[in-house]
């Protein structure tokens, strides 16, 4: 087991991709000097992490008003044992997040602890800040777009290219 | 034609039915549903969840997806010829920025409409798709840095 132990968090589909890729290029650098956590509404435990852990998802995609508000809270309380539960038992050193909800609960419990926090916005967007995006670029430590069409959008931000 | 309709993780019935319906009416491809509910069509084959999914990318002659960047971007670099659809059944519209990208760069015809499914599968037989090309990732080393 390595001392350093960075979390990384991601919600299902596009934002799983991004991970696994990002995870996959930044291992090849960091060569075993990394433990690699996952956090996500995603249940199944990729093959790069070393532990799982298993959040609620915060936005429905089918419910709205107040069902959604509902939702929301109900889920955010569950995640937020888990995350007290994770801070306890490891030194989380970094979180990365590929977005989206689960990424800006998780990032902003784990910052205000002391770990660093690195932000990737998605890579479908090209024209306007995702959700996630309008909270991370001000409370990430290293906040990165993919597309260049975000420079303007994100003037402070890094472009990374697309993984 | 072979042709794979995937609909990633969230159901999007709509796009499902209307290539059903408009092939089995019209048409007379193979056709193949990876779908994420049971649904019932008129033709094809469903499926819910493969492990095996880039398989059936490969041996598709024509792909229709839902507008998940995800899916689009592995199928864009596989060479696929695709027809992308966004989502609208969900709560957010967010799919629409990339399928604004790909129809912008010729990268694949959009259908905006579910409904209008049917005659773009017809027109895709003559489209050619221009090669799709990124800015390929190159933070790896940095957030590397960051992290050890």
């Amino acid at each position: 087991m390595c001392s350093n132990k960075v979390l990384c968090v991601y919600g299902e589909g596009g934002h799983h991709a991004q991970m696994d890729r990002l995870v996959d290029g930044v291992s090849r650098e960091a060569l075993n000097k990394v433990d690699f956590l996952s956090l996500s509404d995603v249940k199944n435990k990729p093959k790069w992490s070393l532990k799982h852990f298993h959040a609620k998802e915060i936005r429905s995609k089918h419910l709205r008003g107040i069902a959604a508000v509902y939702f929301m809270i109900k889920n955010i309380t569950s995640n937020f044992f888990l995350l007290v539960s994770i801070f306890k038992n490891y030194k989380i050193k970094a979180v990365i997040s590929t977005g989206p909800g689960i990424g800006v609960f998780t990032c902003l419990f784990f910052k205000a602890v002391g770990s660093k926090v690195i932000y990737l916005e998605t890579w479908s967007r090209f024209d306007k800040k995702s959700m996630s995006g309008r909270v991370m670029r001000l409370i990430a430590d290293e906040f990165y777009y993919q597309n260049l069409e975000l420079a303007t959008i994100y003037p402070k931000g890094k472009f990374s290219g697309r993984l | 034609m072979k042709i794979l309709v995937t609909v990633g993780t969230t159901a999007f019935d709509s796009l499902v039915l209307n290539v059903d319906k408009y092939c089995y009416k019209y048409r007379n491809d193979e056709l193949i549903f990876q779908t994420c509910n049971e649904l019932s069509t008129l033709s094809g084959v469903s499926f819910t969840f493969s492990k095996e999914i880039e398989a059936y990318y490969s041996s598709s002659n024509l792909v229709i997806t839902h507008g998940g960047a995800g899916s689009i971007y592995k199928l864009l670099e596989l060479n696929k010829k695709i027809i992308v659809c966004p989502n609208f059944d969900r709560i957010d519209h967010h799919q629409a920025e990339i399928c604004k990208y790909v129809e912008r760069n010729n990268f694949a015809l959009v259908a905006w409409d579910p409904t209008t499914i049917g005659k773009l599968i017809d027109k895709s037989e003559h489209f050619i798709p221009s090669m799709y090309k990124k800015e390929t990732f190159f933070k790896f080393k940095e957030i590397s840095n960051i992290i050890c």
